[in-house]
């Protein structure tokens, strides 16, 4: 259950989360479930700016990115400063995972081996970013309502099926009651805790609320990345041509 | 006499290849990549991460090549990353070396399958601002499907957390026989990978050449307190304080230093059991000779010849007989070895039809041994066998001086 959702969010892909104040105190499981696969993979198109701020025991390293996605596993990442490391691009098709080096100005292919691998130095994975696993059909789920803070939150604890790919052996969402809108992500191996998400900053975009602000935090505790939407669009136009190898060269070169 | 021989030429012999065999394996284990001995940053013998590097001093650098034995020492960046194109990629170690110092201290640029070695950067001066070239291990070639001439995109996480990246063009496949090389080593110019991955002016390792394997714990030393002097370039500020170990060959492959120590004592073990065949049939020899003469050892008792003497006598023939033995022996093994130590003896009928040598422990070594003729190859066989002389003709010697002469005489015993 790596898969998970948080990159996705940060990707863009998101966000059709609808307000769902009319239910009952205890939503139904698969609702819950299908709601969660479908907010996080949208089928619209999505454009985003966004900063990403890594802090590590090298110091802080803060990158300006910009996305694009059309539908839940296409999409194209792109740094823009620091100037260093801008045209560094990711670019994800149901083909595979690709990674432009700019001062090569070439593509290479990001093997399946790799996908537990940092994604460009962050605490995501690429394999965050691939995510095919569906909540619904993936795992076996409990819903259940909690206090956090003091105010009701609804709780869902994900078990990976077996034989399904993920390296978590459980999964916690905490959500807002009404939205469902995650508020906390917790990823567990065994009883260890391997890493914690936050989401924060909800902002309604169109019809969906989306988390502008997400913070990774792994299990360790001496590191943290931070994603800071500045703009987030959905249902954008985009060509399909920018999602290829020489589209994604072509955007690249427009520092 | 030819018994004694030829059990020493054969312990001549067999020493000599045992010395060979180790050699070539400390050697094939060494020369490739690690150096006799080895300079690291403590830090990065505990964690070999990109961030774990330091500094040597020119001052530093001249000091240690001016060191008896020393023959070269080549500093190197280590950093692991992706390589491929948009096809096919592999994670890799790459290792930024100094070209021709590199050449002078381990054997990498010797081992080129295809294509060629690296070139210094100020050959390339005539060239505009080249490609960077690089050298691939065979494995991991043929795993991302490149050959000499093809492009290879790196990938990678600079020291300083950016994406360090760079577009090589590989000069030579390299098939080196050191398994982690050939599958994941890419080799390129050490300067342009310090800037790539922002260290610059700053290492991972630095292997050394010496001349005599059996002294790398001694210069080892000599090189540790080199490194332990307060560095002048204390100004420099590329020069981040760490602790700074120059190892030796026995301390970063402790397994194969074991086995050369196992190797030893089953060497003397190997003596043992030879020496006591030979003295079975020394002694047996030198029983039936002293025991067919009885009779004219009683007479020569008769005469006056005194026990004592007589027991010398029988004694010395016995001794003599064995140094005879041992110096034709030896003569005859240490030419073999010396010829083998010249020519090489072929052992390719033994090895793995499927590859081009020996494999052992991970280090694989050409299938033509080359002995190594030490004084202890000649002499210890040689040395051991007076001993052995003596034992064996010890009890005929006795059995001799003690004959009964009226009973010798008339054949009565």
């Amino acid at each position: 259950m790596k898969r998970t959702f948080m990159i996705v969010v940060m990707f863009t892909t998101l966000f059709a989360i609808e307000v769902r104040a009319d239910q009952p105190p205890l939503p139904k499981l698969e609702d819950i479930t299908k709601k969660l696969d479908e907010v996080y993979r949208a089928t619209g198109t999505t454009h985003a700016k966004l900063t990403m701020t890594i802090v590590n025991k090298r110091g802080t390293r803060a990158l300006q990115m910009e996305s694009w996605s059309k539908g839940a596993d296409t999409s194209l990442i792109l740094i823009r400063k620091p100037a260093r490391e801008a045209g560094t691009a990711t670019l994800m098709t149901p083909d595979g995972l690709w990674n432009y080096a700019p001062r090569a100005d070439r593509l290479i292919r990001i093997p399946k081996g790799l996908l537990g691998d940092s994604w460009m130095g962050s605490d995501f994975t690429n394999d965050d970013l691939v995510q095919n696993t569906k909540y619904a059909k993936d795992f076996t789920s409990k819903l259940s309502w909690v206090q956090e803070n003091g105010k009701r939150a609804l709780k869902i604890v994900f078990i990976p099926n077996k034989n399904v790919p993920v390296v978590y052996s459980r999964l916690e969402y905490l959500m807002e009651p009404k939205t469902w809108i995650p508020i906390r992500a917790e990823f567990f191996d065994k009883k260890k805790k391997t890493r914690t998400m936050l989401f924060s900053d909800i902002r309604k975009v169109g019809e969906k609320h989306v988390p502008f602000k997400l913070v990774l935090q792994p299990g360790d505790g001496k590191s943290s990345t931070t994603i800071q939407y500045e703009i987030f669009e959905a249902d954008v136009k985009l060509d399909d041509a920018m999602f290829t190898k020489r589209g994604l060269r072509r955007i690249a070169k427009k520092r | 006499m030819a018994g004694i021989a030829v059990g020493v030429a054969m312990l001549s012999w067999t020493l000599a290849y045992f010395n060979g065999f180790i050699g070539e394996l400390v050697k094939s284990a060494t020369s490739i990549s690690l150096g006799q001995i080895q300079i690291s940053s403590k830090a990065h013998i505990d964690a070999p991460s990109i961030n774990n590097t330091f500094t040597l001093s020119q001052v530093e650098l001249e000091e240690i090549r001016s060191l008896d034995g020393v023959v070269e020492i080549s500093p190197r960046v280590k950093v692991y990353g992706l390589v491929g194109n948009e096809e096919r990629s592999a994670v890799a170690q790459i290792i930024g070396v100094d070209p021709e110092r590199d050449s002078a201290t381990t054997t990498v640029s010797q081992s080129i399958k295809d294509g060629q070695w690296l070139k210094p950067v100020a050959a390339k001066t005539d060239e505009k601002p080249s490609q960077p070239h690089a050298v691939v291990g065979h494995h991991l070639a043929r795993q991302i499907g490149v050959s000499v001439g093809d492009e290879l995109v790196l990938f990678f996480e600079a020291a300083d957390g950016a994406l360090g990246n760079e577009l090589l063009k590989v000069t030579g496949i390299l098939k080196s026989g050191n398994t982690a090389i050939d599958r994941t080593g890419v080799f390129m110019n050490r300067e342009t990978l310090q800037e790539i991955a922002a260290l610059e002016g700053q290492f991972h390792v630095a292997p050394i050449k010496i001349k005599d394997v059996s002294r790398a714990e001694r210069i080892a030393k000599q090189i540790s307190d080199i490194l332990k002097k307060p560095q002048i370039e204390t100004k420099d500020p590329n020069v981040i304080p760490t602790v700074r170990l120059a190892r030796s060959w026995g301390e970063i492959i402790p397994q194969i230093k074991q086995l050369v120590e196992v190797s030893d004592g089953a060497n003397y073990i190997y003596l043992i059991f030879v020496y006591f065949i030979i003295a079975f049939g020394l002694f047996n020899a030198a029983r039936m000779s002293a025991l067919e003469r009885k009779r004219e050892f009683a007479m020569m008792l008769a005469i006056g010849v005194p026990r004592s003497k007589l027991f010398w006598t029988v004694l010395l023939e016995t001794v003599v007989i064995s140094i005879l033995g041992a110096v034709v022996g030896t003569l005859m093994g240490s030419a073999l070895a010396w010829y083998h130590q010249t020519y090489g003896f072929d052992m390719s009928s033994f090895a793995d039809s499927s590859s081009d040598g020996f494999n052992y422990m991970g280090v694989s070594f050409s299938s033509i041994v080359y002995f190594i003729v030490t004084p202890s190859s000649v002499f210890v066989p040689f040395i051991a066998i007076l001993p052995v002389g003596f034992i064996c003709g010890l009890w005929p010697a006795i059995q001799s001086a003690r004959t009964v002469i009226l009973k010798s005489i008339s054949n009565r015993n």
